[in-house]
């Protein structure tokens, strides 16, 4: 019983996680959702990229090719909002960092054809696409961030003390240094 | 417990240290010239075009020069300065940055997340290249500056309503301020005048002594208490006299001061008292817009 006070004053003197950890949970859904957005944004940009090439570009056909499988196999991974699983994270990421790597050579091969770069269509379609890759950086960047802080508040003492009797959450999955170098190569325009 | 307590704040004092490794200036005006690209004449054109934009409920643009970005991507800089100075009003998001790195020689058009809609990746392009990197390439900064500014307020003369509710918040803190300190005056000057005064006249001798002195003291205090309330009601009355002339008082000084800087949050532009402050009112970025080099 005194235990259980004792616990119970040092959660309600320190800022105790009671506030902050939902808080934290609450972000992390935010910033995951923006990952999704921006990643769907780009998923919806590749028909129209693959189109505009192929008009050009008729002899890269494995190229586009990869590019289309790429876009299909990560459109096909299945993931929500709010529950984020460990494993359909890697999948999720793995198949977005492919399309990443499709993407960054069709990028490279295009620079053959100055027809095509000249097309405004096209020239159009490559700012597009590295906005997106822009907004995708930022928005991994503060998913990131906000599971760190989550991560923390649910490992650290004293709000994992809050963790451990109301809340019981898990860490949330992070994308790990390896995988965030890997998905922004330097896409050569 | 100390001893817990310590490596947890040294672990949070090492995050915030990586959190702002990356040296950012701070913000002062709209027009923030670090290198000196333009004249003072200049500065005070595009100040003007972006403060009237601005006050018209138009998006609030920031202008921001320097000297190199020492090897950091534009967009890492552009964007981190972004989450710092927070341009824009708040929910709307619509802030927008022109960034410009001379020795880099790169430009970058940031726009806020509420705007993405109106400038796209695509016509931020188009105006690096149309307005900003020919006129750059003659020296004619603030020139070509001030041609993406016109060409901002042509693409977003839509948000005119929303400058009244971004004043609001100013005003009802500073009032809030004064209420509280005032209030606390009166009830000091009571226990400090009147309580010496009773042990003063009634401490010692034949009003404290005995049953007469104890039933002598509880009538005294009720008299006094008496007296008391009445003088409290008395000075509240006269206090709350008061504290309405200074309401009065920082209404009329909200409105002289506001009406000038219609909306800006934190200040005004050089306007009455030489108060100069200009800040960002909380806009979000996502990493719209787009960069260029001349």
């Amino acid at each position: 019983m005194k235990k259980i006070f004792l616990i119970l004053l040092t959660l309600t003197i320190t800022s105790c996680g009671v506030q902050s950890i939902p808080t934290a949970v609450n972000e992390v859904e935010a910033t995951w959702a923006e990952v999704l957005n921006q990643y769907k944004r780009r998923t919806d940009l590749v028909p129209n990229l693959v189109e505009t090439v192929k008009g050009y570009a008729k002899h890269e056909a494995e190229t586009l090719n990869a590019v289309v499988t790429a876009r299909s196999k990560a459109s096909q991974v299945e993931i929500s909002t709010n529950k984020i699983d460990n494993n359909t994270f890697k999948e999720y990421q793995k198949s977005q960092d492919s399309l990443t790597q499709a993407l960054g050579k069709l990028m490279v091969v295009v620079e053959k054809y100055p027809d095509l770069k000249a097309n405004t269509n096209f020239q159009a379609l490559q700012v597009q696409l590295e906005g997106t890759e822009n907004r995708i950086a930022i928005a991994r960047r503060r998913y990131i961030e906000s599971v760190k802080e989550f991560n923390n508040l649910i490992s650290v003492f004293p709000t994992n003390l809050a963790n451990m009797i109301f809340f019981h959450h898990e860490k949330k999955p992070q994308f790990s240094i390896s995988e965030a170098e890997t998905a922004n190569p330097q896409v050569q325009f | 417990m100390l001893n817990r307590f310590l490596p947890i704040f040294f672990l949070f004092s090492c995050l915030m240290a990586n959190a702002f490794s990356l040296e950012l200036p701070t913000l002062r005006q709209a027009v923030e010239d670090q290198v000196g690209l333009m004249s003072s004449e200049e500065k005070a054109a595009l100040t003007s075009m972006i403060e009237n934009l601005y006050n018209k409920g138009g998006p609030q643009i920031q202008v921001l020069t320097i000297d190199s970005l020492e090897g950091v991507p534009i967009e890492e800089y552009s964007i981190q300065l972004a989450e710092k100075w927070k341009i824009g009003r708040e929910k709307q998001d619509d802030g927008i940055m022109i960034v410009i790195a001379i020795k880099d020689r790169k430009i970058r058009i940031e726009v806020g997340q509420g705007l993405e809609g109106a400038i796209t990746d695509v016509e931020a392009v188009d105006m690096i290249y149309k307005y900003l990197v020919p006129n750059f390439k003659n020296r004619q900064y603030g020139y070509g500056i001030g041609l993406v500014v016109e060409e901002i307020s042509k693409k977003t003369d839509f948000a005119i309503e929303q400058v009244v509710e971004t004043k609001k918040p100013a005003y009802s803190v500073r009032q809030e301020y004064h209420q509280n300190s005032l209030y606390f005056f009166p009830f000091l000057i009571f226990l400090m005048i009147l309580y010496p005064l009773y042990r003063r006249i009634f401490g010692q001798g034949v009003f404290s002594k005995g049953l007469f002195g104890s039933l002598s003291a509880t009538g005294l205090i009720w008299l006094l208490l008496g007296t008391l309330s009445v003088g409290v009601l008395v000075l509240t009355i006269t206090f709350g006299f008061f504290i309405g002339l200074v309401g009065l008082n920082n209404f009329l000084f909200y409105l002289l001061t506001n009406g000038r800087r219609s909306g800006y949050r934190g200040g005004s532009m050089g306007g009455l008292g030489g108060r100069s402050s200009w800040g960002g009112g909380g806009g979000g970025f996502s990493g719209g817009g787009a960069s260029g080099s001349w």
